[in-house]
């Protein structure tokens, strides 16, 4: 077992980033932006990226400037004790529900298409389990836990996409900005893009991760490197989707990345059909997706009522989050909600951090 | 600790029963594998026989009725590698029909007849007969692409005349006629003379705007099947036919991969065929007084296959010119009349309508915005069709 004072490197940091951002909202992200401003939906995702970049770039600052603190305790000391517990109890609820979406989604993919007779509850109920028992370690075996699957998120993926290439006409993508552009719709779209619970989990494993940093001032490095990841990854998945979709296909599909891999026919027999071989991949990344918001949730709840481990409470969040992710009736009312729920923890997580900052910054 | 080790061994085992997937485990003997599917027009008397999921036949006007006939292949019947003995295709596949006012009526009928659950999984085929195919495919497509197990490469056909006695017609290069024809249109499409048409393609173009849907056209020559041309649609109704010599041009202007169409050309003394070996395919979008006009640049290497007679002399420049010439000037001509063909009903089979909403947004913003108006537009298009063919490889004869 590592020591619990073991650090976590910068190489780490940046894996957790890409792990705890590819998810299994990936699969639906082109429609998001298909929906509202048509093929300028790459672009509407380049936005909401460049805009991740900003939130990452603000969070990364603050834990420079409180290193070994995290959020709530360098709350506490900028705003107080009672607004930082408010705020703090505000984050953890709402990362109870962005998870719960994330872990949703992922039974619905599974029962739709390879689980069909087990119980969403079942699958439901193993993913937690597994979940609930990697977040009783330490952080720094959290990194490494990421920095293990990494290579299982990026190659198939890479490989998703070089196949995929060739089915696209990149016709599909262009005019940039999509027809009848206009900046409210862009806006919109790539609001409704960053507000996706993956986006907001990626961003705030950070606040876990930072105070166990090895050395505090490549915390901005490490993410930097972990951003660059998620934008390659992102980009081009959704990129290769349009071209090969395009955008009205797009809206017809659930989940488009996952006809993008129905799509493809690998020419070798027994491989012909990749579709199964991708969702196995997005397991994967749904696990640590979920592991990433689990760790937030319990993590924060326990820095708000200054509790020195968070360790304890695994199994006491497991059936919260069973729960909240048992409420939708089917996956037409939980993506009514994503973006609901999304959008109003997004004023939060984003403007908490961010006005922490500000106020910092008059304080000097 | 005792309690705590106890709570772990709880847990621990009962991971076992959720790990192993036994909800969803199927024996391979019990599941009804379709590897075709045609769909027919049901007569009013057919239909009658068959209700499953509604009461008393209630045929209403509107209602639409199918005939599916499944191809299914029997487990254990079908040999890995050749086949041995005298197996014919009725031994390795069982045939079933269902009857319904939409698909999901009728494989909900042919469930009836058979003992386990139908499987999609390995569709390869499905053959939609002209008539339904003229009176649109939408309420098709709906449940192939609501479900997860369907692929998104399987064939849709159109047939001549019966659908299910094309699936049924039984080559000898496969011990399943279903699969047969799936690689009959796989293999077309690597030999350069038919485009990429799944059904997963078709889904898209039906979606696009700016494109118009094809499928494969197949007909029944005695015992075997004939790919006789290209069908194409206006929103997922058929409208015509390319003629398949014309098939071969289509690929040529949308610059698909691979090449490898022949096409015989007519010189002085005679024809010779030739035949493409790279094919590149390049579209100038102009606006002109307001309207758009495409240039399609083509470039084909070819390589000369066969002549007709002893007269023709390939030994020398001028014929090798002629054929260059003559060439140029027959592919442009079909493709144009091509162009014409699908300008009359107004469907855009080429995607020329994406190209422009691609490149020129701003002209589609203004005057076409809708998939009609499109169709409309495309009527007067103005298009020209530039060649440019090398005559590289004569072959290893001299004269």
């Amino acid at each position: 077992m590592p020591n619990q004072r073991e650090p976590v490197t910068t190489v780490q940091l940046a894996c957790v980033i890409i792990n705890s951002t590819i998810g299994i909202s990936v699969l639906s992200l082109p429609r998001w932006g298909a929906e509202i401003v048509g093929s300028g939906g790459v672009f509407a995702t380049f936005l909401a990226l460049i805009f991740y970049l900003i939130f990452l770039v603000i969070l990364s600052l603050v834990a420079r400037r409180f290193p070994e603190q995290n959020l709530i305790q360098f709350g506490n000391k900028i705003v107080g004790k009672y607004i930082s517990f408010i705020f703090g109890l505000m984050i953890t609820v709402l990362f109870v529900l962005l998870t719960s979406m994330v872990i949703r989604e992922f039974g619905e993919v599974m029962a739709t298409t390879l689980l069909r007779e087990t119980p969403l509850e079942v699958s439901l109920f193993v993913m937690l389990a597994i979940v609930a028992i990697a977040s009783r370690k330490n952080i720094s075996e959290f990194g490494y836990i990421h920095f293990y699957y990494i290579p299982f998120i990026i190659m198939p993926g890479l490989f998703l996409i070089s196949m995929a290439i060739p089915e696209g006409d990149f016709f599909r993508i262009l005019p940039v900005l999509g027809n009848e552009p206009s900046l409210t719709g862009m806006l919109d779209s790539s609001m409704t893009i960053i507000a996706l619970p993956f986006f907001q989990i990626g961003l705030y494993t950070l606040t876990v991760i930072f105070p166990k940093m090895q050395d505090p001032k490549k915390a901005l490095k490490g993410s930097l490197y972990g951003w660059i990841g998620v934008f390659i990854m992102i980009m081009s998945i959704t990129t290769v989707t349009y071209a090969a979709l395009g955008a009205e296909q797009i809206n017809e599909e659930v989940w488009p990345v996952l006809a993008l891999a129905r799509s493809i026919s690998f020419p070798m027999p027994p491989f012909q059909r990749l579709d199964i071989f991708f969702i196995v991949f997005w397991i994967i990344t749904a696990f640590t997706t979920i592991l990433s918001g689990f760790l937030i949730s319990i993590h924060t709840f326990a820095d708000t009522f200054k509790m020195n481990n968070h360790r304890k409470l695994s199994y006491w969040f497991l059936p919260v989050f069973l729960f909240v992710a048992l409420v939708p009736e089917n996956n037409v009312q939980m993506y009514d909600w994503m973006p609901i729920i999304g959008k109003t923890s997004l004023v939060i997580t984003a403007g908490y951090p961010t006005l922490l900052v500000i106020i910092s910054m008059f304080k000097k | 600790m005792t309690l705590r080790f106890l709570a772990c061994c709880i847990l621990v085992s009962s991971l076992a029963f959720f790990l192993t997937g036994c909800w969803d485990q199927v024996e391979v003997e019990k599941r009804a594998t379709i590897v075709g599917l045609s769909i027919d027009k049901a007569t009013e008397e057919e239909m009658k026989l068959d209700d499953v999921t509604h009461p008393d036949f209630q045929f209403n006007e509107n209602d639409q009725r199918f005939k599916l006939t499944a191809q299914l292949s029997v487990p254990g019947q079908v040999a890995l590698g050749p086949a041995q003995g005298n197996t014919s295709a009725e031994d390795n596949v069982w045939i079933v029909e269902g009857y319904g006012i939409t698909i999901g009526d009728a494989v909900q009928s042919m469930q009836q007849k058979i003992a386990h659950d139908i499987f999609f999984g390995h569709l390869q085929v499905i053959i939609v007969s002209k008539e339904i195919a003229q009176e649109g495919l939408k309420p098709i497509n709906d449940f192939f692409h609501r479900r997860s197990e369907i692929r998104r490469t399987v064939w849709l056909a159109v047939a001549e005349g019966d659908a299910a006695n094309t699936m049924s017609v039984a080559p000898k290069l496969e011990q399943i006629p279903a699969i047969y024809l799936s690689s009959t249109l796989d293999s077309a499409v690597e030999m350069g003379k038919f485009p990429e048409t799944h059904i997963g393609d078709f889904w898209v173009a039906c979606a696009s705007l700016g494109q118009s849907a094809i499928l494969p056209y197949l007909e029944v020559h005695g015992d075997n099947i004939r790919i006789s041309g290209m069908a194409f649609f206006d929103q997922e109704v058929m409208v015509d036919i390319v003629p398949p010599y014309q098939v071969v041009l289509y690929n040529a202007i949308k610059g698909s991969y691979p090449p490898g169409a022949s096409l015989m050309i007519p010189i002085e003394n005679g024809a010779v065929i030739i035949k493409s070996r790279t094919r590149e395919a390049k579209k100038d979008i102009v606006l002109v007084d307001g309207k758009p006009k495409i240039t399609i640049k083509i470039s084909v290497d070819t390589e000369v296959r066969e002549k007709s007679n002893e007269k023709i002399d390939l030994g020398s420049a001028a014929t090798i010119q002629e054929i260059k010439e003559n060439a140029i000037k027959n592919a442009t001509l079909h493709a144009e009349e091509l162009i014409r063909l699908t300008q009359k009903n107004g469907t855009d089979i080429f995607s020329f309508g994406e190209h422009i909403r691609a490149r020129l947004p701003r002209y589609w913003d203004e005057h076409v915005k809708t998939e009609d108006r499109w169709h409309e537009i495309y009527k007067d298009l103005e298009t020209e069709v530039v060649y440019d063919i090398t005559v590289d490889r004569i072959g290893i004869k001299a004269n």
